[in-house]
């Protein structure tokens, strides 16, 4: 397994608050890996400075050794926690601006999705609902061959069923050398897909671990660990 | 890239300014046909011919500044708003963005500019356009002829400045709004504040310039002696000093301008 990401003493400060406080972390390829938190412990600052959305304070981020920049954006695959697109284009004019730029986004999975969904492929996003929306994002991502997915709560704010197809996508549709990033706090739904948990909490890796060893040392799951680990 | 960017650029352009250029052409049809039914005797014809040629004259000045405004808008959106997360993720450099953003909505200006000059002879039709065109020409040559100024040189002169200010007025723009964006909140509010605060500082260089040779009146009164022997150079100088003054802040404004989307973006 190689090195996808990594981040060295990684600070991100807004006047005296700290979004992200010195961390750093070490992502090899093959991996899923669940980036766990509670709200406003860092997770979307950090997502933002892999995709070199947002600039960090102090530190250095790096994607098989280059910088967030036009050379890495190629191999990163990125699910934003916002509405994204433009609402204005049809399903299809966005399905072609993906393959028109991504040189490694597969248009006919990308579609063989689209039409299990029953979506119309000329429908303009702004049409679709809120789940049918989240999905076409998910799918229009998830149908890269890249190197590093990074998705920034797939499964927040939407319904179980719709949740399960977005589990299934992610696991079914991700380049199996590739590594998937997951920002989430829904962690009972995600658990049995993850590999290796991260928790961050006010800025700060506090735990890096496999979900195996996280069972046999703590004899609990993911989903207990956290609410241990979070607790008020 | 840029190819691929300009062309979906253009779209995203294309859905907001043909409406208003073809409600220009529309506005200029119906002055046409109201003119067809000429009676100046008549009050009522009066008004309403008087309102088609209020409507058409506005309809082109709000095509002319929405063009601009679009165009700062659709940067902004496209860098800065919810858009910016896949503008930003896509294989694509800063300076590729602004230069197609830039050659888009020099693309729209000029289209606006010809719905305008379509309009008029629409507007004119089968009445004075090619004797107006062809007078308005000719008065021009002739004009220049008397003066014994290099007409096409002129032309070139102005064309180069006024593409060369289009696209530094675009770069100040995108300045302003890269700089706003850097703020916590009110970034929009942060953008115009910096627009005004540059428009004060030229306001500021201009008046001292204009306190120093007002207060040397050997240097003033050189310069108008030499701009009267001198006429047709001193508009060649006014020109050329515009067209490198426009390239050098141009220039500044891309720099800073590709400089905070790579180093200080802050999509929050």
């Amino acid at each position: 397994m190689s090195e996808i990401l990594r981040c060295d003493h990684l600070t991100k400060q807004y006047g005296n608050l700290y979004a992200l406080n010195d961390l750093s972390l070490l992502i090899e390829s093959g991996k899923i890996i669940g980036l766990l938190g509670p709200n406003g412990a860092g997770k979307t600052t950090l997502i933002k400075i892999i995709n070199g959305l947002l600039t960090p304070s102090f530190g250095t981020v790096t994607i098989e050794g280059d910088s967030p920049g036009p050379k890495t954006k190629p191999k990163v695959s990125y699910l934003p926690d916002i509405s994204y697109l433009n609402n204005w284009m049809t399903v299809e004019q966005i399905v072609s601006m993906f393959a028109d730029f991504y040189d490694d986004f597969r248009p006919e999975l990308a579609y063989q999705m689209i039409q299990n969904l029953g979506i119309d492929k000329k429908m303009r996003l702004k049409t679709l609902s809120k789940g049918n929306k989240e999905k076409v994002c998910l799918i229009l991502v998830m149908s890269r061959n890249a190197k590093l997915y990074v998705l920034d709560e797939p499964i927040a704010g939407v319904d179980p069923a719709t949740r399960d197809y977005i589990i299934s996508t992610i696991i079914n549709n991700y380049n199996p050398d590739a590594s998937v990033l997951i920002s989430t706090h829904l962690i009972s739904d995600i658990e049995s897909v993850l590999d290796e948990v991260i928790f961050i909490k006010n800025g700060r890796i506090v735990l890096h671990d496999t979900v195996d060893h996280i069972r046999e040392e703590h004899g609990m799951s993911v989903d207990d660990l956290f609410r241990e680990v979070f607790r008020w | 890239m840029v190819k691929k960017l300009i062309k979906y650029d253009f779209a995203s352009y294309m859905r907001l300014l043909i409406p208003i250029q073809l409600a220009v052409l529309g506005i200029a049809a119906i002055n046409r046909v109201v003119q067809i039914f000429e009676n100046y005797d008549n009050e009522i014809y009066g008004i309403i011919f008087g309102s088609s040629v209020a409507l058409y004259v506005i309809s082109m000045i709000v095509a002319l500044v929405l063009t601009v405004i679009i165009a700062i808008v659709r940067f902004y959106q496209g860098m800065y708003s919810n858009e910016g997360y896949l503008s930003h993720t896509l294989p694509v450099t800063p300076t590729q963005h602004i230069f197609s953003k830039l050659i888009v909505s020099m693309l729209f200006m000029l289209g606006t500019l010809l719905t305008i000059f379509v309009s008029l002879c629409i507007v004119t039709l089968g009445e004075m356009n090619i004797e107006l065109f062809k007078s308005a020409g000719f008065l021009l040559a002739k004009g220049f002829e008397r003066l014994r100024w290099n007409l096409p040189f002129y032309i070139a002169e102005l064309l180069a400045l006024m593409i060369i200010s289009f696209f530094g007025g675009m770069l100040m723009m995108y300045f302003c709004i890269s700089v706003g964006q850097l703020a916590k909140k009110h970034k929009i509010l942060a953008a115009v504040g910096v627009y005004f605060g540059i428009y004060v500082l030229s306001q500021i260089i201009g008046t001292v310039f204009a306190v120093y040779i007002s207060l040397n009146p050997e240097l003033f009164e050189t310069l108008g002696e030499w701009i009267e022997a001198n006429t047709e150079a001193f508009f060649h100088i006014v020109f050329c000093i515009g067209i490198v003054l426009d390239v050098i802040m141009t220039g500044v404004y891309f720099f800073f301008t590709r400089l905070l989307m790579t180093r200080k973006l802050n999509l929050t």
